[in-house]
């Protein structure tokens, strides 16, 4: 499976964190495509099978979660790491994020470079 | 009814069309002003984001970005800022915050923080909390005695971000003062404090009389998790008389988990009220403490049904003994409500565990 | 004889001239009281950072109780949407009330549903709950199966399972923004006097709305929705926000409200088999609590937090209308002892006596005056000209409030973003006076006569639901 290895999927709905993210991400040679809610982002990554994916938990329409085991429940996607951004440190959340087979997760308020060193992690694997 | 009115009636009628008139031409101003503001906006996200993105993760200096941005916008400067400051940590956040402290915003927020204008004030103050100088706690401090609420909320949960638990103290002397501010509303502001502030709260402990801060000071312990307060939280749950005094010191000793305290949750296992020994039972199922087990065994038998359903709960984490009897009550059909919730109870809990 | 007559319909008109000044300058204070509630929210809400209620360990854990009757077309996606509001930790109680449709079977197959033994934590008197279901995907929701007993019955089933400090009531078919949890629970956490909150509510039809969220707000294409909009925006702006000021908020919308627990226990629930269960638990609420707590408060938060579709046929329309009549008069009557009672402040001395006079009376005194002032006219009795004369000033009297109404939600939410919108809104704001007003005057009219004549019957509501 050919999947592009500097391509980085962004779902998250506030615009200013998602500039934020795209920049420095692109900085670092990343080639990001952002999304502002989970909504037909599945077709989206069938078809350009992205190298990883980072998504908010809380958003609109389709939520991260939901939107998370959707594309473990995928073959075609299945493999592509998720890092999950949430708003809140709540155990719960965090611990259903890493069940339904996040990859990682990071909480608001984050460090892009956090944000960096965790997407790393999750490629090398 | 004669037609003598008529004239005053007209005139009525003519204000009012031009009334409407007027409504309908402000309405347009007031969409006019806020498009261009939505625009100008825009116009400055896509002019200085990206330079201020550059700023972060660059040596720059942070004067030379803010001497670029021009005073009148600064609005949408600070609305910008704020999204960032309140998502970032860290490095980033660092960053940022020199924007505020090494720049001409540090004077600017200084001068504006004892503004008359309430709307100046208020956001001098929620932007002072990112330089940390003795100069902005004192100048804080002068602001807690606003007779606005709002100010004041702003001032505390500032000094809160500065970690200036030194002032904790003043500011609940203050907050005691001011009538309409109820405890959960304290709580709510000084809870952003670190824990740095339980050892002051617990000194105060001896000489605070007032049951409402008494409360509000067990409730941080509790947050906390402040263990060194527990001889004198043991000490207020048996010469106080007040229910929510004792039912919040319960909460607290069940979260610090300390087996000291063992004694005095036996005591209110088997207090009058209902609500207490709630409480109680409560605390005995987070510590877990297995000398307790047969008390919360029997608490399944009390009259009332909240105690029994705190029992049950207790039951199913206290200890290995206390979960098979559990399972004897559900089993038990000679005992029809014991055995509804403690069914209940099992089923939810291997939900939520289960996966 | 007939100069008699004369005089009597000479001073009755002098009346309905009087009364409608008083509405008239009652208008006026109300609109300049919202203005400074709006004012002072939008100011408090400016500096508030809603989600550190994240960071906090302690919050008021929410239940939201969703009494459901025949709601197969929409249940799914209206429960989906409500399990992802922005809260750190809530309860979703649905309570089937004996629906005759396929709705329980949807709840069950959808959510994957495990039956649990039933559990009460209170016990306000109900029709019998059959069962109770678990889901195992979705911790936080419950569904109840109960014996049909109406909206109040299924609302205190779910009273009595919950065990959360706050209670919200949601119509099954609202739509609610994400973040309301997190606004209308705050007034709870600012003052612990405070028992009830109530937000604002919109009309959602004509709006896109996508999988439960409104995701574009427009105007409805039907002039008797649009007519309702502009109705809406009035009532809260002025109503609600001007009561406010005088804490006499005596009616929460039953679409979207908010409740501490503990006080629902106190006044034993909802009202069974009451038309206004909505209104009248409020107006309870202020009678008794604030016996035992003179501070108690009920608050409302002009933040448009809950969307709700509005009828689009005059029929539906008029049987809504005729129920929210009858539903105040009830509630109004059950509590006559707050008329004029000084015991509770404000609301005893102003707003009670309003509600009587204009609320409650109100149809039956316009109606009457419309009747007798045609009469004058046909016997001569006032000119054609004066006639026609007041009437243009009272419409445009209408016009000017709804404008300024409009103006409210320009300085304030602004949720009506395109130009377009705004020129409807103005035209809306005409052409309501038009027949839509005198149209909801009737209506209330009739729901008044019925009322007394013995007719207390609730009215069932039809609805299309939202397709997803």
């Amino acid at each position: 499976m050919a999947t592009n290895k500097k391509n980085i999927v962004l779902i998250e709905d506030d615009e200013g964190i998602t500039r934020l993210i795209k920049f420095k991400l692109e900085k670092e040679g990343y080639e990001v495509k952002s999304f502002l809610n989970g909504e037909k982002v599945i077709e989206y990554l069938v078809r350009s099978k992205p190298a990883l994916i980072i998504s908010d938990v809380m958003m609109p329409v389709i939520d991260g979660l939901t939107l998370l085991k959707e594309i473990k429940a995928d073959p075609r996607i299945s493999n592509i790491p998720v890092i999950m951004l949430s708003t809140h440190s709540h155990e719960s959340a965090v611990l259903e994020c890493l069940r339904a087979g996040a990859a990682d997760y990071v909480t608001k308020p984050f460090s892009t470079t956090e944000l960096i060193l965790r997407i790393e992690k999750a490629l090398l694997k | 009814m004669s037609s003598g009115y008529n004239f005053y009636i007209l005139v009525a009628l003519f204000v009012l069309l031009q009334v409407a008139y007027f409504f309908m031409a402000f309405i347009f101003l007031l969409r006019a002003i806020n498009f261009f503001r939505t625009k100008r906006q825009e116009k400055f996200i896509s002019k200085w984001q990206d330079q201020i993105f550059n700023y972060l993760y660059s040596d720059d200096k942070p004067q030379s970005l803010i001497s670029l941005i021009p005073k009148s916008k600064y609005k949408y400067l600070f609305s910008y800022l704020r999204t960032f400051l309140f998502n970032l940590k860290g490095d980033d956040l660092d960053r940022l915050k020199q924007l505020i402290t090494e720049t001409s915003l540090r004077e600017y927020f200084f001068n504006r923080a004892d503004k008359l204008n309430r709307k100046d004030r208020v956001e001098a103050i929620y932007f002072l909390k990112y330089i940390n100088t003795e100069e902005t706690v004192n100048l804080l401090i002068k602001s807690l005695n606003t007779p606005s609420e709002l100010i004041f909320r702003t001032t505390v949960e500032s000094l809160a971000y500065l970690n200036a638990y030194g002032k904790i103290n003043l500011i609940l002397d203050v907050a005691k003062k001011r009538k309409n501010l109820t405890s959960d509303s304290i709580l709510s502001m000084i809870l952003k404090f670190d824990k740095s502030i339980c050892p002051i709260l617990t000194e105060r402990l001896d000489t605070e009389k007032s049951t409402k801060i008494l409360l509000i000071i067990i409730t941080v312990f509790w947050h906390f998790k402040y263990a060194d307060a527990l001889k004198k939280i043991l000490n207020i749950l048996f010469y106080s008389g007040d229910k929510s005094l004792i039912i919040e010191s319960l909460r607290y000793l069940g979260e610090v988990e300390n087996l000291d305290s063992v004694n005095a949750l036996r005591f209110f296992l088997g207090h009058s009220k209902p609500e207490i020994r709630v409480a109680a039972i409560e605390a005995v199922g987070k510590i877990g403490d297995t000398s307790l087990e047969d008390y919360i065994i029997n608490k399944m038998l009390d009259p009332e049904l909240e105690v029994k359903i705190a029992a049950a709960k207790a039951m199913y984490k206290c200890s290995t003994k206390t979960e098979y009897k559990l399972f004897e009550y559900a089993k038990n059909p000679s005992r029809q409500i014991e055995s509804i919730i403690a069914q209940r109870i099992i089923m939810e809990k291997r939900i939520l565990e289960d996966d | 004889m007939t100069e008699i007559l004369k005089n009597i319909v000479q001073y009755f008109n002098y009346f309905i001239l009087l009364y409608f000044l008083a509405i008239g300058s009652i208008y006026i204070l109300l609109s300049f009281l919202s203005f400074f509630n709006l004012k002072r929210y939008l100011n408090n809400q400016a500096f508030k950072d809603l989600k550190d209620v994240f960071k906090l360990k302690k919050y008021k854990s929410i239940s939201l109780i969703i009494p459901a009757y025949n709601e197969e077309a929409g249940i799914y996606t209206s429960i989906l949407a409500l399990l992802q509001l922005e809260y750190p930790e809530y309860k979703i109680i649905v309570v089937n009330d004996g629906s005759k449709d396929q709705t329980l079977n949807i709840l069950k197959e959808k959510f994957n549903a495990i039956e649990a033994p039933y559990l009460p934590f209170d016990n306000i008197p109900t029709e019998k709950v059959n069962s109770v279901y678990i889901c195992k995907n979705y911790k936080n929701l419950v569904i109840v199966d109960k014996k049909n007993g109406g909206k109040a019955d299924a609302i205190n089933v779910g009273i009595n399972i919950s065990d959360s400090d706050l209670i919200i009531v949601v119509d099954a078919d609202s739509i609610i923004e994400r973040d309301s949890l997190l606004k209308i629970s705050y007034p709870f956490v600012e003052n612990e006097n405070v028992i009830a909150v109530g937000g604002t509510v919109r009309i959602a039809n004509g709006c896109q709305i996508n999988k439960g969220y409104v995701t574009s707000v427009e105007l409805p294409k039907s002039w008797l929705a649009k007519f309702q909009v502009v109705e809406y925006i009035r009532a809260f702006m002025f109503g609600r926000n001007g009561f406010q000021i005088m804490d006499g908020i005596l009616i929460i919308s039953g679409a979207f409200s908010c409740f501490k627990r503990s006080e629902l226990i106190k006044v034993n629930g909802f009202l069974k088999n009451c038309i206004g269960e909505d209104m009248e638990i409020i107006v309870r609420m202020h009678r008794q609590l604030r016996k035992e707590n003179p501070q108690a408060l009920i608050s409302f938060i002009p933040d448009p937090v809950c969307w709700t579709e509005a009828p689009e046929s005059r029929k539906i329309l008029g049987l809504q209308r005729k129920r929210w009549q009858k539903g105040t008069i009830v509630s109004l009557l059950l509590h006559k002892q707050l008329f004029f009672n000084p015991r509770y402040g404000l609301l005893g001395m102003i707003v009670f006596p309003y509600f009587v006079l204009f609320e409650m009376l109100g149809p039956i005194i316009e109606a009457v005056g419309y009747l007798v002032f045609f009469i004058s006219l046909i016997f001569g009795m006032v000119s054609l000209n004066f006639a026609l004369v007041l009437f243009s000033a009272a419409i445009l009297y209408g016009v000017v409030l709804s404008l300024l109404s409009v103006i409210f939600e320009e300085l304030t939410f602004r949720r009506y973003s395109r130009l377009s919108h705004l020129i409807e809104l103005f035209i809306i704001a005409v052409f309501e006076n038009f027949g839509y007003r005198q149209l909801t005057l009737w209506y209330r009219f009739k729901g008044t006569l019925e009322y007394f004549l013995g007719d207390r019957k609730w009215g069932h509501m039809e609805k299309k639901g939202f397709s997803s």
